[in-house]
């Protein structure tokens, strides 16, 4: 029987801020105390990203022993130490600050996305994976059947399920025969267990299922419900037994590195053994979230604001990576993706080009550019950020925390540019959470140079357009092309071409293009 | 010397060893300090009576109480709440004075109540002016007339509302009308009061004016005089509530005080005086309130058509009021001076900070 020390929840707030009303006092204030009156039960009513925080905290100071913070928040000045000869940069946050390695599986099950957990054996992969099967409302016996165990044998009717065999011979045609489809099919928490090690046909199979949500098998469709996925994987590199298809890896939203065990924290799991605990057996129900509560999360992250000031600093880190000036003549295809659906080596080519700052140039670090898909998970996990700690509105920390992991795994890093030669930058080449981190800061930094925050060209022809073209008059419309012209002509002059400029040459070539066919249409039919 | 458990909890305890050893373990894990020894007298002094006591009332709820009480006197326990401190007595006294006294309400609901007599008693002793060992003395008395819950826990707000907890006037008000008139005349020393009306009838004079007691009825208001009827705050160095002197502002119709650092709401009547320390570091906006009720730099106090001069408050720093009640402070003080009209027998008498 599971201790009820065990069982307790962080009180709330745990988050706490400072009130903004006066509080009221109230009869029950004297019931209100050390202990609680009831053994909390799940509230429907209760904020639901408070209830998050109480599971994060649940689940770091009673479940994984997990003493990071790498997820780093500051309110105001903070503490930083520099240690050795490579000039380790050591913070102490002076704000709640969180480890990834709990954190993102938890908002994964918010968002219902896709979260690989890497990391060698025995760092608690699986466990945390089978914790949020458990806070989804499952029991331990239903989510440790349910888990997908990668093997090389693996097949796809173990993936997927079995035709009856009564139905099979009866069959007259497809539709007769009958599935006995996996149970895990119908869950809301998924677990592949080292899907690293399935066979490549069976990862098509598994494919089909993440990327599309539905099984096939023998003309046979099984509708999945929306599910939050958590994949393992021993091998950081995707490696495994067999090599991961793209497309899967593709499909993956979150990559989390399950960290090391600090040595200093042994004691800890002496006790555990000593006291026989098992945390996984022992989750505090008001903890466990409900279809609805799941529901209702993503909802409300959904509806987290993000400024458009933030919107647009990451619009200008997105733009940095896709272009390739040596890879066309054509404006329209000087991307990377022209040069590798050519054949020819990335990188070979990007080293040919000449006259750009190869160290400034942050689209020489990377071999691809961002995603739709890339984007808008980016885009649900930052509010997911600012929802898990309280806020209505994402903050440019939230997006700083969360890129690196969001984008662990698609955007791939080109080792072989110049920046990384340099000594204080070499780590990077394998700390990829760093490296897109710095890609971040670096592009903001850039983005402060050029005062895009204060004076974007682009903004008031933006606004303007979105304001419609119904009603503009002739004139109007011709000063607005001008307006493109000048701003292209200023550009023009003397300027290197970088990539964060290529997506704004984009946008102004399509707002001339459609003035121009307005301006046509006004004069049709003045004419 | 030793007290070992008997009784329904022995059986408990027996029955639910390996579960309760394991929670203690595991509040040994947050509290190195938790001395099993300690705890097991705990146990015995302190829990064995209250359980074998409900058990007797609901013998088939024995396991229920015995686990509840055993969990929620841990945490407790944990909490240092039983400790050596001034304040630990107050919770010492409440698991051996008030809960065996309601064993009925225990069985049935044995955590539910046992965590608001717990919690009740963690509140009174934190306020330093609450006359705690009244609200023990009250809730004792009433116990055996306690058949609800509900009752209970309003009694419990009406009896921590006599005994100095000011800020649950309004509550504890609004809870009378709930509450038996046995019980009410217990709370409010008006055993001697026979007639029903009469009990009504001063409880009606406390709502309507906060410097009036249940104790006796209230003179005419021709026989009234000022007086100071509260002195509150104090140097924080001295153990009171503020760093500078403080100012007085009424906002929403309420007295809030600031000290240069924090804002302050002060609740106030005839049965005590609470500060409440706000978040809010910004000055006081508000204002002076009731033009009725004034002092001037000489000490002079009016209210309407009656006055006082009083020489101690020589020079005010500021001043607030409502209908009832005139707040002062000086530049010299960290005290607030409360002035109401209270029946001429009363006057001149000071409450202590």
């Amino acid at each position: 029987m599971a201790s009820e020390k065990w069982r307790k929840v962080s009180e709330s707030p745990t988050r706490p801020k400072p009130a903004m009303e006066e509080k009221l006092f109230d009869v029950g204030d004297l019931y209100q105390g050390p202990v609680a009156e009831t053994v909390r039960m799940a509230d429907t009513g209760r904020p639901l990203d408070e209830k998050l925080r109480q599971a994060y905290f649940w689940i770091t100071n009673h479940a994984i022993i997990s003493p990071f913070y790498d997820i780093e928040y500051h309110k105001g000045p903070h503490q930083e130490f520099i240690l050795g000869d490579q000039k380790v940069r050591a913070l102490l946050p002076s704000d709640q600050s969180y480890s990834s390695y709990v954190l993102l599986p938890l908002l994964n099950l918010a968002v219902r996305r896709r979260c690989l957990l890497v990391g060698g054996p025995g760092r608690g992969k699986t466990a945390i994976a089978i914790l949020m099967g458990i806070l989804a409302g499952y029991s331990l016996k239903d989510i440790r059947r349910a888990i997908q165990h990668g093997q090389p044998q693996m097949t796809i009717a173990d993936l997927l399920g079995n035709p009856l065999p009564a139905t099979m011979v009866n069959a007259q045609k497809m539709e007769d025969v009958k599935i006995a489809w996996r149970k895990w099919l119908g869950m809301r928490v998924k677990i592949i267990d080292e899907y690293n090690r399935i066979p490549t046909r069976t990862q098509s199979a598994l494919l089909t299922v993440m990327a599309d949500n539905y099984a096939e098998l023998l003309d046979q469709i099984y509708e999945c419900p929306e599910a939050s996925w958590y994949l393992t994987a021993n091998d950081d590199e995707g490696g495994g037994t067999y090599q991961v298809i793209e497309a899967l890896r593709d499909r993956i939203d979150v990559v989390v590195k399950a960290l090391h065990f600090n040595t200093r924290f042994l004691n800890e799991l002496l006790l555990r053994i000593e006291e026989g605990l098992e945390p996984e057996k022992n989750v505090p129900p008001e903890i466990v979230f409900s279809e609805t509560d799941i529901g209702r999360m993503h909802r409300e992250i959904r509806g987290v604001v993000l400024p458009p000031e933030l919107r647009r600093r990451l619009e200008f880190f997105a733009a940095h990576f896709e272009f390739c000036e040596e890879g066309a003549r054509q404006l329209e295809y000087m991307t990377k993706d022209t040069v590798k659906l050519a054949g020819l080596d990335l990188i070979n080519v990007m080293k040919a080009g000449t006259g750009k700052d190869k160290l400034k140039e942050l689209g020489h670090q990377t071999r691809n550019g961002l995603s739709v898909r890339a984007l808008m998970t980016s885009l649900i996990y930052v509010k997911a950020m600012a929802y898990f700690r309280g806020e209505r509105t994402v903050a440019f920390e939230d997006i700083r925390q969360m890129l690196p992991f969001v984008l662990h795994d698609k955007l791939v890093q080109n080792p072989e540019a110049p920046y990384f030669e340099q000594a204080e930058n070499r780590a990077l080449r394998t700390d990829y959470v760093s490296w897109i981190r710095n890609l971040f800061d670096e592009s903001c930094k850039l983005f402060e140079q050029l005062n895009l925050d204060r004076d974007d060209p682009l903004i008031p022809l933006e606004q303007q357009f979105e304001n419609g073209l119904e009603g503009v008059a002739e004139e109007e419309v011709i000063e607005r092309l001008v307006a493109i012209e000048r701003i292209m002509g200023e550009w023009s002059r003397g300027r290197k071409f970088y990539g964060h400029m290529y997506d704004d040459i984009l946008k102004l070539k399509y707002l001339h293009q459609r003035y121009t066919n307005y301006l046509g249409w006004l004069q049709w039919k003045d004419a | 010397m030793e007290r070992r458990v008997t009784g329904a909890f022995a059986q408990v305890l027996a029955a639910g060893r390996e579960r309760f050893n394991a929670a203690f373990t595991a509040a040994r894990r947050t509290n190195r300090n938790l001395d099993g020894d300690r705890f097991l007298a705990h146990l015995a002094e302190r829990v064995m009576p209250v359980v074998n006591l409900a058990a007797a009332a609901a013998p088939e709820q024995a396991m229920d109480i015995g686990a509840a009480l055993f969990h929620i006197s841990l945490d407790l326990f944990a909490a240092g709440c039983f400790g050596t401190q001034s304040r630990a007595t107050l919770m010492d006294q409440a698991w051996r004075r008030i809960l065996p006294a309601i064993p009925g309400l225990i069985a049935a609901d044995p955590r539910g109540i046992a965590a608001a007599v717990s919690n009740a008693a963690y509140n009174l002793a934190a306020e330093k002016s609450a006359d705690g060992q009244g609200w023990l003395q009250r809730m004792q008395a009433i116990g055996a007339h306690l058949t609800d819950a509900a009752v209970l826990r309003k009694a419990g707000v009406i009896a921590a509302w006599r005994c100095g907890l000011a800020h649950f006037r309004e509550g504890a008000l609004s809870a009378c009308e709930n509450v038996p008139l046995s019980i009410l005349r217990t709370i409010f020393n008006m055993e001697g009061v026979k007639d029903d009306a009469q009990v009504l009838k001063r409880l009606r004079q406390l709502a309507d004016d906060p410097w009036s007691t249940a104790d006796a009825d209230m003179a005419p208001s021709a026989g009234q005089e000022l007086a100071i009827v509260r002195i509150c705050g104090g140097f924080r160095g001295f153990g009171g509530a503020f760093i500078q002197p403080p100012v007085v502002r009424l906002v929403n119709g309420r007295f809030m005080a600031y000290d240069g650092e924090f804002q302050w709401r002060l609740d106030a009547d005839a049965y005590g005086a609470v500060l409440h320390r706000l978040n809010q570091a910004e000055p006081l906006g508000g204002f002076t309130g009731s033009q009725i009720f004034r002092i001037d730099l000489k000490g002079k106090v009016t209210h309407g058509t009656v006055q006082a001069v009083f020489p101690e408050l020589l020079g005010s720093l500021s001043q607030a009021a409502t209908e009832t009640t005139l707040a002062v402070t000086l530049p010299h003080s960290h005290k607030i001076f409360l002035i109401a009209r209270v029946p001429a027998e009363k006057a001149g008498r000071k409450e202590p900070a």
